[in-house]
């Protein structure tokens, strides 16, 4: 399975991809923005893209909104990463046509097996 | 977890804590420019470098600094709400968050192991690791436990299913056997044999439905089988309840005291605080006693009729590894120093002296459990797991027995095993081999007899339990896959010389028609005596009367073809004297 990463905190990114790769056997790029997300996923279509809500310039809905509206990208389902654990704003993060959400911080042990959770789900 | 990727996480975990103690100084700058014109710059600034640290901080082991973090995030963007400078109080107020994060991430809670069980703690969902390759299965499975509240976690094989368990054990498992690298069975073992496996909640979904897997799950340590189509209420109402029960047990302390009046006082004044009290009121019963309750907690008066002393019986005790965090507790009528110091030295955790206050007994109780459990953590030893006395599975058998007449299920059986010859292996070997084979067969169906919550030790010494949903002919499919376990088992007596032992076990069916739970007692009684009297003098071979399959005792492995039914075969008897 092949995941791309995106977050703009390098900390984030590292122990993400470390998880998903060493632990989840996944194959993983990461990228610090939005814009280089698309650009990535464009050029190299995922199977799954794991996505940070909170980036500056382009955020994570507004990442979504650019991979949805284009037809290479729409279908790719994607995993919000937030810190915001509150039903609320998960049902919303949803709402926008995510495939899930995961919450930080995370347990880098569990997550590919969270990853593939969600992504099982119709 | 393999060296090389825990080796990269301490690495990884090193180059955040510099790169976060950086961060920090660089906070304090923002701060002490927030009393200036461009505070809403600063403000923002300090809130996106806490949110950095929210969400890294748990994930690389520090949830304190998480929890920290967290909060001052959501008090800069209060800030920045309200529109005006940041006073005195607030910048104080920051300033101190900002202390704090840099304490927790140089104190206790950097620690691999704190955190883990930190982590252990604060996780309120459960995980639940679905293993199926059949991606419909899968997700409809998913999606039910999201929807029960618990946190999913997916594999397709028995490779990726490997993984995870090995990263971290779920706190339930829904495991399909038929995978595409293999039986999902051998997977139930790999994970008992992990640190906290025992405690898994595992129920194994089959499409097979032949009754050979069904034994093999049981025998595997499984805690429920199911085949498919699957009754997802039934599937989910199990697991909930082996989670449950798993999380629910009360701590159990052994109360060893010669002195009725006293022991009745130290059960009164424990049970009502909510523990499981086992009395043993004869000093030679305490080892049998600690392999069987599988105590919290030891209460151990010093001085008893005759030679043995408590310190004797607490030496003894610790000579077993297993042992070493198993608090003890000494209870004594005389408080002098060498009373002190023997208990110290015979590895004792506390000393009380008798009159003991409720108050002191309990607080002292409570206290050494919470820290032998503390240590077992640390150390990712599994709590002990019990059987049940001789009295509660009286009473447990009969209330089973009663709900197996009223529900009309007649698939159900008894079995009673018990340990041939240990009179033999006592002379032998010593008594405390002999102990230490009781528990050894205590300990052997303990973790593979999860699906029979009716698992205990009878009066006479023998373990008993009750396997349902299986007809007499799988039950003895079951229990000859028990005996040979039980017979791969090496033991050593008392100069250390290796032996083996057997178990004859008898197997009663459950007749509705026909018994209540002391027949059904008697029914498997007689049975057991048979066996014993069967393996005592083998007939001479040809066709025998009994038609039950007889193996000859090997290692037992999780995936196999059902034992062929063969000939009554001699089994290796104990060294020494036949008997």
């Amino acid at each position: 399975m092949r995941v791309l990463i995106v977050d703009d905190e390098d900390d984030i990114r590292r122990i993400a991809s470390l998880s998903l790769s060493r632990v989840g056997g996944m194959e993983v790029t990461d990228v610090a923005s939005g814009a280089a997300a698309f650009a990535s996923a464009m050029a190299d279509p995922p199977d799954a893209v794991l996505l940070d809500v909170m980036m500056p310039i382009l955020d994570g809905p507004g990442t979504l909104a650019a991979l949805r509206a284009n037809p290479k990208t729409s279908r790719i389902p994607i995993v919000f990463l937030t810190a915001k654990a509150m039903q609320p704003e998960i049902e919303r993060l949803k709402a926008l046509g995510a495939q899930g959400v995961l919450t930080k911080p995370f347990d880098p042990m569990t997550l590919p097996g969270l990853l593939r959770g969600i992504l099982a789900r119709p | 977890m393999n060296d090389s990727l825990a080796d990269t996480l301490l690495e990884f975990r090193r180059e955040f804590l510099s790169g976060a103690f950086e961060r920090l100084s660089e906070m304090e700058a923002l701060v002490g420019r927030m009393a200036g014109p461009s505070f809403e710059s600063s403000l923002r600034r300090l809130g996106h470098d806490l949110h950095g640290l929210a969400g890294a901080g748990g994930t690389y082991g520090f949830p304190e600094v998480s929890a920290l973090a967290s909060a001052g995030e959501e008090a800069c963007a209060a800030a920045l709400a309200s529109g005006s400078n940041p006073g005195e109080r607030e910048l104080a107020e920051w300033g101190r968050l900002i202390r704090s994060i840099r304490a927790a991430l140089r104190g206790p809670d950097a620690s691999d192991t704190d955190t883990e069980a930190a982590r252990d703690e604060e996780t309120s969902a459960i995980d639940v690791l679905i293993v199926d390759d059949d991606p419909e299965i899968a997700a409809f499975l998913s999606t039910v436990c999201e929807r029960e509240g618990f946190q999913v976690r997916i594999a397709s094989d028995l490779a990726g299913a490997r993984r995870e368990v090995e990263a971290r054990v779920p706190a339930g498992i829904l495991l399909d056997i038929g995978l595409p690298d293999g039986s999902g069975l051998p997977l139930v073992e790999v994970v008992r044999d992990l640190p906290g496996g025992d405690s898994a909640a595992i129920l194994v979904v089959s499409g097979a439905g032949d009754f050979a897997n069904r034994v093999e799950a049981v025998h595997c340590g499984a805690d429920g089988y199911f085949l498919k189509p699957l009754d997802v209420g039934a599937l989910f109402r199990r697991l909930h309840h082996v989670i449950a029960r798993r999380s629910h047990a009360p701590q159990r302390i052994l109360s060893v005291e010669e002195d009725a009046g006293d022991a009745a006082f130290v059960r009164e004044v424990l049970e009502a605080a909510g523990y499981d009290v086992r009395a043993c009121g004869d000093a030679s019963h305490f080892a049998a006693d600690t392999a069987s309750f599988r105590p919290d907690l030891i209460l151990l008066e010093t001085a008893f009729a005759g030679a043995t002393t408590g310190y004797e019986l607490a030496r003894y005790l610790r000579q077993e590894e297993g042992n070493a965090t198993l608090p003890i507790v000494f209870l004594s009528a005389t408080g002098g120093s060498e009373d002190r110091i023997a208990a110290i030295r015979a590895g004792g955790d506390d000393f009380l002296v008798k009159p003991v206050s409720p108050a002191i007994l309990l607080a002292t109780v409570a206290a050494r459990i919470e820290r032998s459990r503390f240590v077992n953590r640390i150390l990712r030893r599994d709590p002990p797991s019990s059987l049940l006395t001789p009295a509660a599975f009286d009473s447990r058998l009969a209330a089973t027995t009663e709900r197996l007449r009223r529900s009309r299920q007649d698939r159900a059986a008894l079995v009673v095993f018990d340990v041939d010859g240990l009179a033999a292996i006592n002379e032998v070997h010593g008594h405390a081999a002999g102990d230490r084979v009781l528990a050894a067969l205590g300990s052997l169906l303990t973790r593979r007899m999860r699906h029979s919550e009716d698992l205990g030790r009878l009066r006479g010494g023998e373990v008993a339990f009750v396997v349902e949903e299986m007809d007499e002919e799988e039950a003895r499919q079951l229990v000859a896959r028990l005996v040979g376990a039980f017979a791969a088992i090496s033991h050593s007596g008392e100069e250390g010389e290796p032996f083996r032992a057997s178990v004859s076990a008898g197997v009663a069916a459950f007749e509705p028609r026909l018994h209540d739970a002391e027949q059904w007692m008697a029914a498997a009684q007689t049975d057991l005596e048979e066996a014993k009297r069967l393996r005592k003098s083998p007939p001479s071979g040809g066709s025998n009367a009994r038609t039950r399959p007889r193996r000859l005792p090997g290692p037992s492995l999780a995936v196999s073809r059902p034992p062929a039914p063969s000939v009554l075969s001699t089994r290796r008897p104990p060294r020494g004297p036949s008997g």
